[in-house]
C-alpha cells in the first residue's frame, strides 16, 4: 500500500521519532510504514489521519482505483 | 539511551529476544542431536490420557489466547505483527520437520525421528528466523 507519509512528515519538519511519539508508535513502525514494509491498522490509520487533517484516502492508497 | 522512545525500546527489546530465541535453538538442536531419542512410555489407562489431553489443550488454548489478548494490547501493533506472522512460520516449520523426520522414506531412516525437544528447538528456531525476515522484509503483503 502506497502513503503520503514521508512527505506530510517533511512537510512539518518533523523527525520520524517525533511523529512516533505524536502516533504513539516505535520509529521502527513509523520507519515501516513510510517504506511500505508494515500496512498500519485502521485505528492507527485513523489516528494518522486526524494527526493530518486529512481523510484516511488521502494518505493512503491501495492501488484499487 | 536516555531520549528513546518506550516504543522504540520495546522493538530493541524483542530484537534482542528473537536473537537469543535464534542461539537457544541451535544449542538445543545440536545438544539433542547427541542425546538419545526419548522412551515414550505408552499410558495405562489410553481413554483417560487422551481425554485429559483434550480437555488440557482446550484450557491451555483458552489460557494462551487471553494471554496474547493482553500482550496485543501491550504491544505495538507492529511488534506485534512481526511475532504473529512469524509464529506462523515457525508452526508451519514445525509441522513440516515433523513429517519429514517421521517418515522412513524420507529424512527417518537416515537420521532417526525427532525428539519432542528437537521440535522445540525448531519450532523456537524458525520463530526467531520468520521474526527477523519479516523485520527486514517488512509485513505488508
Amino acid at each position: 500500500m502506497n502513503n503520503k507519509l514521508k512527505v506530510l512528515r517533511a512537510m512539518r519538519d518533523w523527525s520520524q521519532a517525533e511523529l512516533a511519539g505524536r502516533l504513539d508508535v516505535s520509529r521502527q513502525a513509523v520507519n515501516a510504514i513510510e517504506t511500505g514494509k508494515h500496512d498500519p491498522s485502521l485505528p492507527l490509520a485513523f489516528r494518522i489521519a486526524r494527526l493530518f487533517e486529512m481523510p484516511i484516502e488521502e494518505i493512503f492508497d491501495d492501488g484499487q482505483d | 539511551m536516555s531520549n528513546t522512545n518506550p516504543r522504540d525500546w520495546r522493538v530493541l527489546k524483542a530484537d534482542i529476544c528473537f536473537g537469543i530465541l535464534a542461539i537457544a535453538s541451535l544449542v538445543m538442536l545440536v545438544a539433542e542431536s547427541f542425546d538419545d531419542l526419548e522412551a515414550v512410555a505408552a499410558p495405562e489407562r489410553p481413554l483417560v490420557a487422551a481425554g485429559v489431553s483434550i480437555v488440557l489443550m482446550l484450557i491451555l488454548s483458552f489460557l494462551a489466547a487471553r494471554f496474547a489478548d493482553i500482550d496485543r494490547r501491550c504491544s505495538e501493533e507492529y511488534t506485534y505483527g512481526l511475532i504473529g506472522h512469524a509464529a506462523i512460520i515457525a508452526v508451519m516449520t514445525g509441522l513440516l520437520f515433523h513429517f519429514f523426520f517421521g517418515q522412513s522414506f524420507l529424512f527417518g531412516s537416515v537420521f532417526g525421528k525427532m525428539s519432542a525437544d528437537s521440535l522445540i528447538g525448531v519450532m523456537l528456531g524458525s520463530w526467531a528466523i520468520g521474526y527477523f525476515t519479516y523485520r527486514i522484509r517488512g509485513t505488508a503483503s
